[in-house]
């Protein structure tokens, strides 16, 4: 008896106690961390490499220069969250800017909520900067092809299992005539075992 | 010498559960205490205050979903959509966790307190909290956002049965209609269609009035998806003989008021303490029940440059919360029950060594045991919605309340085809 109340005690306190600490590790951010099972870092980074890999892959890129004599120029359009989680696609769309940028096969424009800043400085720069130095209007780039695409999900939940099946759909158009000169698709498939028991 | 050391051991056990059930008691106290402020702060319209008043509750572990149910709710109310949202998202994560059963919670539960456990909101609650979400993203303009929401809504329901998609209480009519209205501004109209038909089947199932607006929306949709024996039934059920074409509507914006009126209900402790004749033994039976809260209006209208919309209640929080109180009773009893045989034998293992303390323990133990009166208490007694659809232009809107000089106003608003605007007013009890 008395044994078992000392362990019972001895237990609780130790649960306490350990409850009580927090500890901070710092990972490689190339590390897959998944906590919940939702789309993450890791999933915006392999699929954006990815399906940059593949739309640089394509016959496109030659056929742009054949015609036009220089590397396309891109914009990153609007990527939709059709999915059934709150996804910052901002995230995502960086993520493919910087693959896009990096592989130094096109020529990549800003998008128009950058834009807008990047041409109140050149006002700026037109009132305030010294005349050698300053950017005049109109020089910017047009871009030749806008990429636009959705994130969509079908779930499916048995007791506590849940799996999740992302599909990006990217597509990119010329801005010229709107012809579709490459469509790509991943799919992620996350399989969520859920725990019966917490602390 | 061991009968000694036995004794010395059992008042120490003695000790340790009145020390454990002691804060308790007083937690809860607190808990009570922060709400009633809270609620006469929100009346007033002070939600600065009402947010400090929460902030206590910050801390506490068990009530971390009931927090941020509130808090989110709060903010909306103060026009913070941005900290409205991201609270909500944590009051997601913070139920997510829930799912998982806790033992020595579910032990306290049935031994100790009911408010030994962690706040896990009802299904209805969760509708709510996603319905409350919507509205963040589309009166912050983003469509996308509030879609998100609708899926999570059906997603949710498929969880709680699989089969009618249907919450238990109900709570799921507005959740389903509101999904409809979004998923119609997204142009996705099938899907609006099956969202529509859920809140018809909602506010069947719980024996409530049919919106009027929902009527006509199934009608044109199912007119427009060519389901023209579904678009008869309801034409004859709804006595409706001449509608809008959806192909026009396409091209227009859509405005959308929503009343959230009065506070849900408070549930109270009703306790019975008796003492057993024999032994002397407390027996304390500590259940909840409900206290209304309605603030008495009789409706509203929207209008633009002479049309105008009446709006209908198209969700009952309290009675959803009256169904949701009557179903779980059974379980309360029982754990009640439980919880008072806990004690008695408790107290007696005491009682051989240390009649005193058996005595505090029993007192302690059983002003302890209260009944489990947390709630969401921030959210409306009642939800009113009117909807307009306008060609794109200028218009004067006007939102009238009967009787109410806070929520009434007339502002000029810009729409562009397939705008989807969203008017609420929250009225709290008396505001």
């Amino acid at each position: 008896m008395k044994r078992a109340m000392q362990g019972i005690l001895v237990l609780f306190l130790g649960l306490v106690l350990a409850g009580c600490a927090t500890q901070v590790d710092r990972v490689d951010t190339d590390e897959p961390i998944d906590l919940t099972g939702r789309w993450n870092d890791t999933d915006s980074r392999l699929v954006s490499e990815e399906m940059v890999s593949d739309l640089l892959s394509r016959g496109w890129i030659e056929r742009h220069q054949a015609r036009d004599g220089d590397r396309p120029a891109v914009i990153v359009g609007q990527v939709r969250n059709l999915s059934h989680e709150h996804i910052n696609t901002n995230t995502f769309i960086r993520d493919i800017e910087r693959e896009l940028i990096n592989s130094g096969q096109v020529v990549f424009v800003a998008a128009p909520g950058e834009r807008d800043s990047i041409r109140d400085e050149r006002e700026d720069q037109a009132r305030h900067a010294r005349p050698d130095t300053a950017n005049p209007p109109g020089q910017e780039l047009g871009a030749d092809y806008m990429l636009t695409g959705t994130i969509n999900t079908i779930m499916d939940t048995e007791g506590r299992t849940e799996v999740a099946y992302y599909q990006v759909d990217l597509a990119l158009t010329s801005l010229r005539d709107n012809t579709r000169v490459w469509v790509g698709q991943k799919q992620i498939r996350k399989v969520i075992r859920r725990g019966l028991f917490r602390s | 010498m061991q009968r000694r050391t036995a004794a010395r051991w059992r008042t120490l056990t003695a000790a340790f559960l009145l020390a454990t059930v002691l804060p308790l008691l007083a937690g809860c106290a607190a808990l009570r205490t922060d709400f009633a402020e809270v609620e006469r702060d929100l009346a007033r319209g002070d939600t600065e205050s009402a947010l400090e008043r929460l902030e206590p509750l910050r801390g506490s572990r068990l009530n971390q979903p009931l927090y941020l149910l509130n808090r989110g709710m709060i903010l909306r109310v103060s026009g913070d959509l941005d900290g409205s949202i991201d609270a909500f998202e944590q009051a997601k994560d913070a139920i997510g966790e829930l799912q998982a059963i806790s033992l020595s919670e579910t032990v306290a539960g049935w031994t100790v307190t009911e408010t030994a456990t962690s706040y896990t909101p009802p299904v209805h609650e969760h509708l709510l909290l996603h319905v409350y979400q919507m509205l963040n993203f589309l009166e912050r303009g983003d469509l996308d956002g509030a879609r998100v929401e609708a899926l999570q809504i059906d997603l949710g329901l498929r969880r709680v049965d699989p089969g009618s998609g249907a919450a238990p209480d109900g709570g799921d009519a507005l959740a389903r209609y509101l999904s409809g209205i979004v998923f119609e501004a997204a142009g996705e109209e099938s899907d609006a269609m099956i969202a529509y038909r859920y809140a018809y089947r909602a506010y069947q199932r719980q024996s409530k009035a049919v919106p009027r607006d929902l009527q006509q929306s199934l009608v044109r949709l199912t007119d427009a998806l060519d389901l023209h024996d579904e678009r008869d039934e309801y034409t004859a059920a709804f006595g409706i003989t001449a509608w809008t074409p959806q192909r026009e509507l396409r091209r227009h914006a859509q405005v959308v008021l929503l009343i959230h009126d009065g506070l849900a209900p408070r549930l109270q402790d009703e306790s019975l303490l008796v003492a057993a004749p024999n032994s002397g033994h407390l027996v304390r039976v500590a259940l909840p029940s409900l206290h209304r809260r309605p603030s008495g209006l009789s409706g509203a209208r929207l209008s633009a440059n002479g049309t105008q919309a009446s709006a209908e209640v198209v969700e009952w929080p309290a009675d959803v919360m009256g169904h949701w109180l009557q179903r779980q009773m059974p379980i309360l009893i029982a754990r009640a029950t439980s919880r008072n045989v806990a004690r008695y034998q408790a107290t007696r293992q005491v009682e051989r060594e240390s009649p005193l303390i058996a005595f505090l323990l029993n007192i302690a133990g059983a002003v302890a045991d209260n009944a489990d009166t947390r709630s969401w208490r921030t959210l409306p007694d009642r939800v009113r919605l009117a909807r307009l659809y306008l060609e794109p232009g200028t218009y004067e809107l006007g939102v009238d309340i009967p009787g109410r000089t806070a929520g009434s106003r007339r502002e000029e608003l810009r729409l562009a085809p397939g705008d989807l605007v969203v008017i609420n007013r929250h009225l709290a009890a008396g505001g």
